[in-house]
């Protein structure tokens, strides 16, 4: 079994490797470059033949995709199942890498697109209109160091519990925190439509309070009718010609 | 002012600079880390302090980061790329000494016209930049493949090797974007503006606050449903009252 020692030695190697999960992205096999390279100090280290070599990597080059942020948990916990190799059939370290990476990918695309993401983002704009700009970089900086810190903690705890972080994903923290950030992001959504009224009454003066409300009815409708046909993006580009419209009145 | 003037007044340090930015900013995106200072806010704001005037950064990047708050990079789906252009953006109206409006409804104004048409570049770069992204990604396909011929043959380093590749591809892709972009505004773009009618000025000057209601709108969207419209209300009604108490409606 690989000793502690040793995953200290090649743990930062594994973290910063871990990161690029995603570079080298292709639709038919997502990810799973992306795992080999993270996961190649641990193979370099190991005392595997050519041959086994090999099949480690042709077993991991199959689809594999999960959220990057939990990946870790994965990567940790595959090193522990590889390392035990003997004891564990390649058959179960590839339902495992499977079964367990669908399940972060779920939580994970949960939590931080659907989630803290929007919470995040628009607690940044909050934060620049109220604080002056560079203070938008702050909620971002403590995200981009807290999910740092969460890899590398998850690379550990995945190592420690190999097969047993099923009891970890059980624990209901997963799913409260999921909805916790979606509330916060529903409420600072609150906060920003509040400054966007605020904003619209106070230019009154200067544009005609019926040419804001134009346009800012405008938007909401073509939201309305090509919310599913089109990027946000094509919208605005598309009611080009309603603006110039609306120029006239 | 002309195009040989606009060209004159970019410094040499802020283009390169605000490349490198590009590279790293695109590799965060998907490639690497993924802190997101890539998303369009962050990166606006960043470009602005390394040009010299975050506020310009902020105000470009404001509508944009509106538009994609709900937007969602999962899976397969590829939702365009509008760092490059924003980091662009940010380093020509930085230099031609733009003033920046205040707020996104801050009247119809030549400034408020300026912004609406960068907003509009950034809208059309999202898709030009999406196609490059699918074009990366078809590369990087190829290289998987001449990666999984090499394994076959024994060589696994060659896997190692090949990510690296991919990673020097994304912020290729980084830094090229951005310097076309800049060249794209400066050489057409913002001199297409000087020549624009005031009614089709008037016009630009409405699309920030299109893109302010578009994006609340998918905002609410995202998260208005069932006990998320209490939430929505109790935040727009809380910050109404606290501003008129603190500031006045004046």
């Amino acid at each position: 079994m690989l000793k502690n020692k040793t995953l200290d030695i090649i743990r930062k190697r594994l973290f910063f490797r871990s990161l690029a999960l995603q570079a080298s992205w292709t639709s038919r096999r997502m990810q799973s470059l992306g795992l080999i390279y993270a996961l190649y100090p641990w193979l370099e280290s190991s005392n595997l033949q050519l041959k086994e070599k090999v099949i480690f990597c042709r077993r991991h080059l199959a689809y594999f995709n999960t959220n990057p942020y939990y990946a870790n948990f994965l990567i940790g916990g595959l090193i522990r199942l590889e390392d035990d190799s003997c004891d564990n059939p390649g058959q179960l370290i590839s339902s495992y890498k499977e079964s367990l990476g669908r399940a972060l990918a779920s939580l994970g695309d949960q939590f931080f697109w659907l989630g803290l993401r929007p919470a995040l983002l628009s607690l940044s704009i909050v934060a620049g209109l109220c604080c002056g700009p560079q203070a938008a970089l702050l909620p971002v900086l403590f995200f981009a160091i807290a999910q740092l810190i969460l890899r590398w903690k998850s690379l550990n705890i995945g190592f420690e519990l190999g097969l047993d972080i099923a009891d970890l994903m059980a624990n209901s923290v997963w799913h409260k925190s999921i909805g916790i950030a979606k509330h916060i992001a529903t409420l600072l959504a609150g906060i920003l439509t509040g400054l966007v009224v605020v904003w619209v009454y106070q230019n009154s003066d200067t544009t005609g309070t019926l040419s804001n409300v134009y346009v800012m009815v405008t938007g909401v409708i073509s939201f309305v009718i090509f919310k599913r046909k089109m990027p946000v993006e094509g919208i605005v580009l598309t009611m080009l010609p309603v603006l110039a419209v609306l120029s006239y009145l | 002012m002309t195009v040989p003037e606009l060209i004159s007044l970019l410094p040499w340090w802020s283009v390169l600079a605000v490349a490198i930015l590009g590279a790293i900013l695109t590799l965060d995106v998907t490639s690497y880390a993924q802190t997101w200072f890539s998303q369009p806010l962050p990166a606006g704001v960043l470009a602005g302090v390394i040009c010299g005037d975050a506020t310009i950064g902020f105000s470009i990047a404001l509508p944009v980061q509106l538009l994609n708050i709900s937007n969602l990079p999962i899976g397969k789906s590829c939702s365009g790329e509008r760092t490059s252009v924003i980091l662009a953006s940010v380093l020509v109206l930085t230099a031609s000494g733009y003033k920046p409006p205040l707020v996104l409804t801050d009247g119809i104004s030549e400034e408020m016209a300026l912004l609406g048409w960068v907003i509009t570049a950034v809208c059309f770069g999202s898709f030009f930049g999406g196609w490059v992204i699918k074009v990366e990604r078809i590369l990087h396909f190829q290289l998987a493949v001449v990666g999984i011929r090499k394994l076959r043959a024994g060589t696994i380093s060659e896997l190692d090797k090949i990510q690296t590749r991919c990673i020097a591809i994304t912020a290729a892709r980084g830094v090229i974007l951005v310097s076309f972009w800049v060249a794209f505004l400066v050489l057409l773009w913002i001199p297409m503006f000087w020549k624009l009618s005031p009614e089709i000025t008037k016009l630009f000057a409405m699309v920030p606050m299109l893109t302010v209601a578009v994006g609340i709108s998918s905002i609410i969207e995202l998260h208005g449903r069932r006990r998320g419209w209490l939430l929505l209300s109790a935040g727009s009604v809380a910050t109404v009252v606290i501003l008129v108490l603190v500031k006045g409606l004046g």
